[in-house]
């Protein structure tokens, strides 16, 4: 049923979920491309795992996207968009161009990338995508995330409509919608909202506790996979239950 | 002082300054949740051209410390 050693390529692959799933899908069997903006952190991580392809790219500069399809020598047969930012601003002191790099970073970037790819062919038959979403957006507010709700909410909607359209080339294209997931990055914002703060969040989820990347990894294993061969268009949310009060 | 002040009351919607307690470590401050934080490190950006990231703001800081040890030139 599963059918490994695909050519996997991770955009924001360098740090939190991408990281984690670089380890994974290459343990699974994939030959993985990551990608990322920091040359510091992927020297870090070539040593770590030599087996995994680092490529350098700012994802908002058109020039490195072009250099990255480039690079790629084979089709692609999974494509999972795990960069973007988690700006957070009150309505307050958000302006204009904060929205608008948000959009840019988080829905813009992975419709050029996904385009570019198609009008390359470096996406296979039967290949994959995978769109990091989140639960802000479509399935809950979130105060501060007037512009980064935005971006995961059109990433959905893109989705959906994309599903339709690249069925016709066997293509699949889902999204995931984590709810706070430990990272580096967002351990650090639990620390700064106080030990009662998250306490307090933490009665939201059902199931107790924050998600982890491996939980996250683990629908990406699944929508990689032959498994999943007649999903598409889908939006999977984990999140311990969040959404539910 | 009495400006930062002022713009902290207002971020925490006071009606009065004098309701701000400057020497409270601002996660003890029963107003402090993720939208303050954001917005205080979004007001101090603004203001005063300081760009903080979380990890960088220690909230065991009383805002009159913060001010000592950030924004007094």
């Amino acid at each position: 049923m599963i059918k490994s050693n695909r050519n996997i390529l991770i955009l924001g692959g360098t740090s939190g979920i991408g990281k984690q799933l670089g380890k994974d899908l290459y343990d699974e069997g994939h030959k993985v491309y990551s990608s990322g903006r920091s040359i510091d952190k992927i020297h870090l991580l070539q040593e770590s795992n030599p087996n995994i392809i680092y490529l350098k790219a700012d994802l908002t500069n058109s020039e490195d996207i072009d250099m990255l399809i480039d690079t790629l020598e084979v089709p692609l047969d999974g494509l999972v968009y795990s960069a973007g930012s988690i700006f957070l601003k009150p309505i307050k002191y958000l302006n204009e161009k904060d929205f608008e790099d948000t959009i840019e970073i988080n829905l813009t970037v992975p419709f050029k990338l996904i385009k570019r790819l198609l009008q390359s062919k470096k996406l296979s038959k039967g290949a994959s995508i995978v769109l990091m979403s989140s639960i802000t957006g479509m399935h809950r507010g979130l105060a501060g995330g007037i512009a980064y709700g935005a971006s995961k909410a059109g990433l959905i909607g893109m989705m959906k409509s994309m599903a339709i359209e690249l069925a016709k080339r066997k293509i699949r294209i889902n999204a995931i919608s984590p709810g706070m997931i430990i990272t580096e990055g967002t351990t650090n914002y639990l620390k700064s909202l106080g030990d009662e703060t998250v306490r307090s969040d933490l009665k939201n989820y059902p199931l107790g506790k924050y998600g982890s990347t491996d939980d996250i990894s683990a629908m990406v294993i699944y929508l990689m996979n032959e498994g999943s061969a007649w999903v598409t268009g889908q939006d999977f949310i984990i999140d311990g239950g969040r959404t539910l009060k | 002082m009495e400006k930062f002040k002022e713009l902290v009351a207002d971020l925490l919607e006071y009606d009065e300054v004098s309701e701000l307690d400057m020497n409270t470590p601002m996660k003890d401050l029963d107003d402090w949740d993720s939208l303050t934080l954001l917005g205080f490190l979004a007001m101090i950006e603004n203001e005063y051209n300081i760009q903080i990231d979380i990890p960088n703001l220690n909230v065991n800081l009383s805002f009159k410390d913060f001010y000592n040890q950030f924004l007094v030139a």
